[in-house]
């Protein structure tokens, strides 16, 4: 069947093509720029995934590369030391995030109006300014350090930035608008009966919250969740920008190795195992997500 | 209907006549560093070079010049640089990529005045810069004045330094040099890196970023700084100095490379033209490096800095090529070690 055979008719139905009648080529031509980008995508990945085969001297196939990162302990602790930190910033996002998308819906609609108005202007600022923003708030001449100097509570500035600390903060404030939308996207859906129904019967505001909402938006924190932490282990600005350095994640790793070490197969390696881990935690949240959707009744209302 | 075909017919042929002009005046792409460097170079090179010649010169700005290696590399195929000046090491490994040709000695009538290590087939030198440090004498509680010096307690947290891989490793062997090493006996470098731990404040990825720490006071004093970038620091105020250290002072040359680019012959025309003994001047006391032509003389400015001959240590670049990332990885676990 071609795409225009199934296009659907006003009715939602099918339309068939008359015979005889030329297939109309607009629908084909549309969508050829998103093939064509979705091709070009795909083959970068491909042309990666052959070139992390290769060996120390260039043979190929190999798995050389794969197994120098699996048995380097200094390799190892990239990955490991950017999850710990993705991990981190996803549970501080979680933290931060609910109460302020629990507060969107709580309040008037002129509230959640500049809310979202806030939201979307962080959303589209320029990433690495918002980076910036942040050496401007924490660094050694930064206006925290200058308070806390000027107000006698330290005596020297202290090192917010440029380590573990900068960067986690910077990977929480670039990714807390992804968790607040989230979290708030289901919130905006619940039923207000449920929560209503629960107080009828007694339960006290903290009682519905505990039992009722937050049990209720878990889709929400997960969906988040998952958004933030693949963020999170992917960043390579964030790192590159605050750590200083000292903090290595596993995207500011292949750069080295691919750019600056002119090491591509071992740059090749690290990204593709970047990817796989992404895509099995992506399927198994969406997994444990459906499972999850089942209890609370979300499957059903998205299928 | 007519008329309307004809003024689009005559538009068509106005616009691709406009472009067969633009495409009359020779143009080559030279990739190198922006900032001060490229207003230099465009103030003592570009401008009369096409006065000259009536060869129009592009600059492609780069970062670092792995990151450009890298990026020419992808565009082996379609190169559309000409020309760039990098270092030996990005030299060894493009020339390993194929994406340079042979520069033709012959052609290179200011060639006689560089000495002998200065060129050959696929490299010609066009200058030689000094790394010593840049720091602020009014936060620094002492003047400094050798290498061991950023080893000293009071500096703890104040030092900035480069990156493992940055000026091709340099830094690395430095210490290695300091603590009695050399290209092939590394291990004192990571020796005196675990001591100098406690005082590096930063780690800088560039020269813009190493400039912008120090002038922003994240850190004090900024280790493996070249004269060129203390033009842009001075600026900042009268309290930052640069000093050449003792005992000896890393020094290194930056080169051009021959791309093979769409206008290699222009590009040859215009490395004679940077190495004559006049736009080497020109250059070289604008950025406060060392000309590579012997007849051009070393900038007044750079006087007070540059170190004598005997002080200088020129590294091994190709040799260092084999084994830096062996030492990057040694490096980061020093450096980065949890």
């Amino acid at each position: 069947m071609t795409l225009d055979q199934a296009l659907p008719g006003p009715a939602g139905d099918t339309v068939r093509r008359r015979p005889g009648r030329r297939p109309n080529p607009v629908p084909y031509l549309l969508v050829l720029p998103a093939l064509l980008l979705v091709a070009g995508l795909v083959g970068a990945l491909l042309v990666l995934s052959l070139r992390s085969l290769e060996g120390a001297q260039g043979q190929v196939p190999s798995l050389a590369q794969y197994a120098r990162i699996a048995t380097s302990p200094h390799y190892l602790d990239h990955f490991t030391h950017s999850a710990w930190l993705a991990g981190a910033a996803t549970l501080a996002a979680a933290v931060l995030g609910y109460p302020v998308a629990y507060y969107m819906e709580r309040v008037g609609r002129p509230m959640r109006r500049a809310i979202m108005a806030f939201l979307a202007v962080v959303f589209f600022s320029d990433y690495v300014l918002r980076m910036f923003g942040l050496i401007l708030v924490l660094g050694k001449t930064g206006i925290v350090n200058r308070l806390l100097v000027w107000s006698g509570a330290v005596d020297r500035p202290l090192s917010l930035m440029y380590n573990d600390f900068g960067v986690f903060v910077g990977l929480v404030s670039a990714s807390l608008p992804f968790m607040i939308l989230a979290i708030n996207g289901v919130l905006a859906r619940l039923d207000p009966r449920l929560p209503e129904a629960a107080a009828l019967l007694g339960a006290s505001p903290p009682r519905v919250f505990w039992h009722v909402t937050l049990p209720l938006s878990v889709p929400g924190i997960v969906s988040g969740g998952i958004i933030v932490f693949l963020l999170s282990l992917n960043s390579f600005v964030t790192p590159a920008l605050l750590g200083g350095g000292f903090v290595e994640m596993v995207a500011t790793f292949i750069y080295e190795q691919a750019i600056n070490l002119f090491n591509l197969p071992l740059g090749a390696a690290a990204a593709m195992i970047l990817f796989f881990v992404s895509m099995v935690l992506l399927v198994g949240v969406n997994g444990l997500f459906d499972r999850m959707g089942r209890r609370f009744g979300v499957r059903e209302e998205g299928r | 209907m007519m008329v309307k075909a004809r003024s689009v017919l005559l538009a068509a042929a106005a616009l691709l006549a406009g472009i067969g002009g633009a495409e009359a005046q020779q143009k080559i792409v030279l990739q190198s560093w922006g900032g001060t460097w490229g207003d230099a170079m465009k103030e003592a090179w570009f401008e009369p070079f096409e006065k000259e010649t009536g060869i129009q010169v592009e600059l492609r700005p780069q970062g670092s010049m792995m990151d450009a290696l890298a990026k020419l590399v992808a565009q082996k195929d379609r190169m559309d640089v000409d020309l760039w000046i990098t270092g030996m090491t990005p030299t060894a490994l493009a020339d390993e990529a194929g994406i340079l040709e042979t520069i033709p000695r012959g052609k290179l009538t200011n060639a006689e005045h560089l000495p002998d290590a200065l060129i050959g087939d696929k490299y010609v030198g066009v200058w030689n810069t000094i790394y010593g440090v840049a720091y602020n004498k009014e936060t620094v509680p002492f003047p400094i004045t050798k290498w061991s010096d950023l080893l000293d307690e009071r500096l703890a947290g104040q030092v900035g330094i480069p990156h493992a891989t940055g000026y091709g490793g340099k830094f690395i062997l430095l210490l290695g040099w300091l603590g009695g090493g050399d290209v092939d006996n590394i291990d004192p470098a990571f020796e005196v890196a675990a001591q100098l731990k406690p005082n590096i404040g930063i780690i800088s990825k560039s020269d813009p970023e190493a400039i912008k720490f120090l002038t922003s006071g994240e850190v004090d004093v900024a280790a493996m700084m070249p004269p060129g970038n203390f033009v842009q620091i001075r600026e900042a105020g009268p309290q930052f100095e640069f000093v050449a250290p003792e005992p000896f002072v890393p020094a290194n040359f930056n080169n051009f490379a021959l791309l093979k680019g769409p206008n290699t012959e222009a590009a040859v025309k215009f490395i004679d033209f940077a190495i004559s003994k006049q736009a080497q001047e020109e250059l070289a006391r604008r950025v406060l490096v060392i000309p590579a032509n012997t007849q051009a003389a070393i900038p007044e400015e750079l006087a007070p800095f540059a170190p004598p001959p005997e002080r200088l240590r020129y590294p091994d670049e190709v040799a260092i090529t084999k084994v830096l990332p062996d030492w990057a990885e040694r490096w980061d676990r020093v450096i980065q070690g949890r």
